[in-house]
This record gives structure tokens, C-alpha cells and sequence, in this order.
């Protein structure tokens, strides 16, 4: 379905540079990277070695400073707001360390909510949202609130979110960080699953080695700048 | 929408007791506005009912510039005309005469208007008849009989069965000069009537002034909802050359108290409700600020600025509609025991006298639509106002910045 020889991701001299005040703090220098579709890629580095900014920036959340954003080939540095907001409804889905759901829906409610806000038909949506809350486990759960959920199964809802438009990308950070190790495991097989499956393009971040080896493809973030690129097997912790 | 408005509505729901005590404020608001709105229309409407039914009447006929100038001789043409016209809009018609004079009793005396009239004419149409403060009215066949306004017969030191002197100079230009017993002393009606009123059958005024049957005014009365305009209309024709006008044109300040009424409303209507619109933004942006973070996600997975906007006008517009609704539910049975019951204000005060013209002492309210659309309206109108600053503030959070917060 995704057409996996083209790219999802193609940054370009990515510099980032958050003004406080009179201080600049400098978050990312030069990111050149581009990254396919069907790929499955982990994203690691020190704290404040920029992965948050990277995704934000990556996801249409954030302007970079300078250099040059093309996802699905659009530059996003000339969207205007409710074109990025288009975007994000439309072409990427996101997973965010915790409190992803909006807790007066229900987790069938959550993870029809982008699809709801696509305009999609009632019915349709209700159906893809059934069988992914199947997929990822929470069959009987459709009907509790996020309250009612441990933190690993609303993460889990949280994916079925970002996952039900089928979009081509979806950007997660941190997604495993307020789960046992056990859990992320399990969030991880989907993950993996949905990437297999669906062919949908993977990028998280993480600070779990175990999270780290199970992705394809790891980048190295170090300083704001990308300190390795490649297979998680030919890397080791500095 | 739908989904818009329920989640509104969730989001409403979630903070029982702050929306129940926002939508509590506007209820109360709401409901002391009507009862006022209701007590003073009733004030208004029965001022008006009792003035104009007494003995004013809702239109009255003269000849032309008589009410300038009080001439003797300006008399009004085609009173049986008119009479008849009346007759067939569902009015009485009461013909008076007026004329000015001396009178006394004892050892004092005062100036006076004396009115001639017909007692069946003004049993008919006017409650003044049944309104004496003391003795009753005159008997239907002339009979040398007089009644007198309250303040007058305070002045005179009279009351009924005492004898009165009458003193005027007649049509003829000669003096008329009568004895009459006091048949009955007026209830207040208004100010001027009751210090100079000196009534007397039609007959024995004739007698009096030798007036030989001129008819000054005719008084016209009906239902408090009588369209007074087609009746003007109406009695105009039967008589083109009579200065015909409502009591309207007559009363011109008591017309305008009615008119002023729905302003001050209006304006105690907004002075009231800027309390419970400062309530429900008070409520919306503590919500906001509690809900930033899931605001960023909504806004990061593609939720547009305007539908923010738009659910929290939602909800400022949920919690207007629910304080307003109530209110007015609660209102409806108050206004209508005020209507029926009325609130008797002989406990506090003997008399009450606005502008000249007597109040019942029962005050009632007046059961009316216009509070009920208009108050709570206005309720609504200024919960959406306040829901403007937190809807704003919530349509332009920042994603990033948001998810931070929790
Ligand atoms: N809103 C902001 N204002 C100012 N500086 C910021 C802001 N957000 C991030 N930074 C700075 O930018 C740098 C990169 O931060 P970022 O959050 O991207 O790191 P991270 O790799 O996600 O860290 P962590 O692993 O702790 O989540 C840090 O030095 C941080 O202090
Ligand atoms: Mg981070």
C-alpha cells in the first residue's frame, strides 16, 4: 500500500536554536537524514541531546531555524498554520510519552478522534476502530476512560490512534518511557507488527537500550547533531 | 458537530460543581431579573388599568381645543354617534360635562371642578363607583345629590350627609346657586381629582350651569388589551369633527413609564448579568489552564483552531443555556403566584401614589413573554462574551508548549 522506494523524511541543514530570552540555546546543528517509507527507525541520545526537537520539528509541531523540511515530499517550512494542522491530521500519526488521550473520551472515542476529525463516516470509523483496539490487545476495553486504563494500555490506545488514518508516518517520543520493561516489549511487538503489516514508517525515540536493538535503524544523536546512523547491532553505548 | 457538541458537553459535565455553581449564579440571576421584570410590568400595567378604568378611560372624545381651554361652549358633536360607534368595538361610552365653580360647607369653601354624568353610563364602564372611600354613589335619578374628591372633602370637612353649597356663574352669564347633600366621598384616584372633583348628576349640573344638555367629554373604556388605535380609528369616523385621542396621547408620562420600563430592564438585565458572564469565564479559563496539556495533543494530532474555538463557546454557551433555562423554569410558577396572589404592600405602607395616579395596594406581577425571551437572552448573549477571551486562548496554545504543562 505505502510506497516504500520513496522517501518520508528528507531534512536538510536542520539548525535549531530556542531564543530564552536574551540567550540562545542552541538544540540542533546540521541534520542531514532522510528516511524511507516502510522504515523502522529508533532515535537515541543523551537528555537534551535535541531527539525531542528533532521529532517536533520532523512532525510539523515546531519551525526549525533553518534548513529545509520535506515530508512526503511537501516542504512544510511554507505551510501555513492550518496547513500544517492539515497535515498532522492527515499524513502523520503521533504517539507522545503519556497523558496522549483525551480523558472524557472513551478508549474507543480516542481512537476514533482523528479519524472523527478526518470528516470520516461514522460507521467506517467505528469499524476500523473496533478492529484496531482488537489488534492492539484492548478487546472489552472500548468503553472505559483513559482513567480506567494502566499507563500501557492507553499507550496501546494511543497507538491505535496514531495508527487508524493509516498514515504513511508516525512519529512517537518516548512512547515506552512510563511503561515496565515487560510492557514496552509488548508495545514494541505492535509496533513492529503494524510496521510489518501495514508498511507504515516508524520513528520513535528512546533512552531503553532493549528498545534500541529492536529497531532496523538507529540514529545517534549527540549535542544537537547526529553522532551515528545505521544498524543498532554495529552500535555501542559511548 | 455532533461530536463537537458532545464533547462540550463531556467536558461541561466533568466539572459538576463548577458548572453546577456558574450555572447556579446565572440561574438566580436570571430569576430575580424576571420577578423584577415581572413586578415592575405588573406595577405598570396595573397603574395604567387602575388609572384609565377608574375614570379615565382608554380614549376620550373633546370638542376641538376644549382640553386647552376648558370653554364652555366647545362642546362635542355627535355624542350619540358616537355612543353607537362604541357600542360595536366593545366599549362604554361615558358623556361629562365640566364646569368651574365655588364651593362650601360651613364655614369653609374652595374652588372646584364640577362634573356632570350619567350614574348608569359610569357604573357601566368605570370602577370609580365602586371605589368610594365613604357613602356611595348618586342614585340614578337626579336627586340634588353630590359626591366629592378625597382631598377636597379633607379641605371642606365633610362627609357624607352633610349639605354643600355650589356657587358658578351659568351658561346664561347669571349666577347658579345650589344646595346639595353628600352622597359619597371618592377613594383616590389621582392628585388633581381628588382635590378639586365636586361630581353631580347630569340633570342637576344642567340645573346648575344651565347648560341646556352640552356635553364636554365623552370618556371611553374596555378591555385592558382594547386596540386602541382601530378604536380611535373607528370613533373618528362617527364624529370627524371631535379631537379623539387614547390615553396614550393624553397621558403622555404615564405612556412613556410604561416604554422606559423595558430599558431599565435591559440595563439591570446587563449590570446582573456581567456577574454571571465574569463567573463563566472564570470557570472556562480555569479549565483551560487545567486541560492545556490535552488541548496541545488535540491541537498536535490536527484538531484546527477553530474547532477549539468553537468547544469552548460550546461550553460557555452549555453552561449560559442551563443557568438560563433552569432559571426560567423556576421563575415561571413565582411569576405566576405574583400574578395571582400578589404581594399586599398595605403591610408596610398606607398608600401608595405614583405620579400623580393611585396604586393598588396588592401589587401583582404581570405574567408576560418578553422577560422570558428577553432576560434570559441576555444571559446567553454575555456567556458567550465571556467564552471569547478562553476560546481565543485556548485556539492559539501553542502544541509543543502545552504538552509540557500537566
Ligand atoms: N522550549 C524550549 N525552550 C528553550 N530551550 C529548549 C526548549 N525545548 C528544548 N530546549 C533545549 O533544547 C535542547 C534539546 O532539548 P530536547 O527536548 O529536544 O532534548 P531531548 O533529547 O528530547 O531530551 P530528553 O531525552 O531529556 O527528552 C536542550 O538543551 C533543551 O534545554
Ligand atoms: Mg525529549
Amino acid at each position: 500500500m505505502n510506497d516504500t522506494a520513496k522517501p518520508v523524511i528528507q531534512l536538510s541543514h536542520i539548525s535549531k536554536a530556542y531564543q530564552l530570552g536574551e540567550i540562545k540555546v542552541p538544540a540542533l546543528h546540521d541534520i542531514n537524514l532522510t528516511i524511507n517509507g516502510g522504515e523502522f527507525v529508533a532515535m537515541a541520545g543523551p537528555s537534551g541531546s535535541g531527539k525531542t526537537t528533532l521529532l517536533n520539528i520532523i512532525g510539523a509541531l515546531d519551525d526549525p531555524s533553518s534548513g529545509q523540511v520535506l515530508v512526503n515530499g511537501q516542504d512544510t517550512s511554507i505551510f501555513s498554520a492550518s496547513q500544517k494542522s492539515e497535515l498532522r491530521r492527515m499524513q502523520i500519526g503521533y504517539i507522545f510519552q503519556h497523558y496522549n488521550l483525551i480523558p472524557v473520551l472513551t478508549a474507543l472515542e480516542n481512537t476514533e478522534y482523528v479519524l472523527m476529525l478526518q470528516g470520516r463516516d461514522k460507521s467506517e470509523r467505528r469499524d476500523i476502530a473496533m478492529n484496531l483496539l482488537k489488534e492492539v490487545g484492548l478487546q472489552g476495553k472500548e468503553h472505559h476512560l483513559p482513567s480506567q486504563l494502566s499507563g500501557g494500555q492507553q499507550q496501546r490506545v494511543a497507538i491505535a490512534r496514531a495508527i487508524a488514518p493509516e498514515p504513511r508516518l508516525i512519529l512517537a517520543d518516548e512512547p515506552t518511557a512510563n511503561v515496565d520493561s515487560h510492557t514496552a516489549e509488548g508495545l514494541l511487538d505492535l509496533m513492529e507488527q503494524l510496521n510489518q503489516e501495514k508498511g507504515s514508517t516508524f520513528l520513535f525515540s528512546t533512552h531503553d537500550v532493549t528498545v534500541m536493538k529492536r529497531s532496523h535503524r538507529l540514529i545517534w544523536l549527540k549535542d544537537g547533531a547526529i553522532d551515528y546512523d545505521g544498524n543498532p547491532s554495529g552500535f555501542s553505548l559511548p | 458537530m455532533i461530536d463537537l457538541i458532545r464533547l462540550a458537553w463531556l467536558n461541561t459535565y466533568r466539572q459538576k460543581q463548577r458548572t453546577a455553581i456558574t450555572a447556579g449564579t446565572i440561574a438566580i440571576c436570571t430569576i430575580l431579573l424576571i420577578l423584577l421584570f415581572a413586578l415592575s410590568q405588573g406595577f405598570v400595567t396595573h397603574s395604567i388599568e387602575n388609572f384609565t378604568a377608574s375614570y379615565t378611560g382608554k380614549l376620550q372624545a373633546h370638542g376641538e381645543e376644549f382640553r386647552d381651554t376648558f370653554d364652555f361652549y366647545t362642546e362635542v358633536e355627535n355624542v350619540e354617534e358616537l355612543q353607537l360607534a362604541a357600542s360595536e368595538i366593545g366599549l362604554t361610552a361615558a358623556p361629562r360635562s365640566f364646569g368651574f365653580g365655588l364651593v362650601a360647607a360651613g364655614n369653609k369653601s374652595a374652588g372646584g371642578m364640577f362634573i356632570g354624568m350619567d350614574p348608569i353610563a359610569e357604573k357601566q364602564g368605570f370602577r370609580m363607583p365602586g371605589h368610594m372611600k365613604a357613602g356611595e354613589f348618586v342614585a340614578n335619578q337626579a336627586n340634588a345629590q353630590a359626591m366629592i374628591g378625597s382631598l377636597l372633602a379633607i379641605n371642606l370637612e365633610i362627609e357624607p350627609g352633610d349639605e354643600i353649597i355650589a356657587l358658578v356663574q351659568a351658561a346664561d352669564g347669571s349666577m347658579g346657586n345650589m344646595l346639595y347633600t353628600v352622597a359619597g366621598i371618592f377613594a383616590p384616584v389621582g392628585d388633581e381629582f381628588d382635590r378639586s372633583t365636586i361630581m353631580l348628576h347630569q340633570a342637576d349640573f344642567d340645573e346648575l350651569f344651565y347648560s341646556q344638555g352640552r356635553i364636554h367629554q365623552v370618556a371611553f373604556n374596555g378591555p385592558a388589551d382594547t386596540d386602541l388605535l382601530a378604536a380611535k380609528q373607528a370613533l373618528q369616523k362617527a364624529a370627524p369633527n371631535t379631537e379623539i385621542m387614547t390615553w396614550q396621547e393624553l397621558y403622555v408620562t404615564l405612556a412613556l413609564m410604561s416604554e422606559m420600563m423595558t430599558s431599565y430592564m435591559l440595563v439591570f438585565a446587563l449590570i446582573f448579568g456581567l456577574g454571571a458572564a465574569i463567573g463563566v469565564l472564570n470557570t472556562l479559563l480555569m479549565a483551560s489552564y487545567e486541560r492545556l496539556h490535552e488541548y496541545g495533543i488535540m491541537k498536535a494530532v490536527g484538531t484546527t483552531s477553530l474547532r477549539l474555538f468553537s468547544g469552548t463557546m460550546l461550553e460557555g454557551l452549555m453552561i449560559g443555556l442551563l443557568g438560563s433555562v433552569v432559571g426560567g423554569l423556576v421563575s415561571l410558577p413565582l411569576v405566576i403566584w405574583l400574578q395571582d396572589t400578589g404581594i399586599d404592600i398595605r403591610q408596610w405602607m398606607d398608600s401608595m401614589n405614583v405620579m400623580g395616579v393611585a396604586f393598588d395596594p396588592i401589587w401583582r406581577a404581570d405574567l408576560t413573554l418578553e422577560p422570558f425571551i428577553m432576560v434570559p437572552a441576555v444571559m446567553l448573549f454575555l456567556s458567550l462574551l465571556a467564552a471569547i477571551y478562553p476560546a481565543l486562548l485556548v485556539s492559539r496554545l501553542n502544541p509543543t508548549e502545552a504538552m509540557r504543562e500537566h
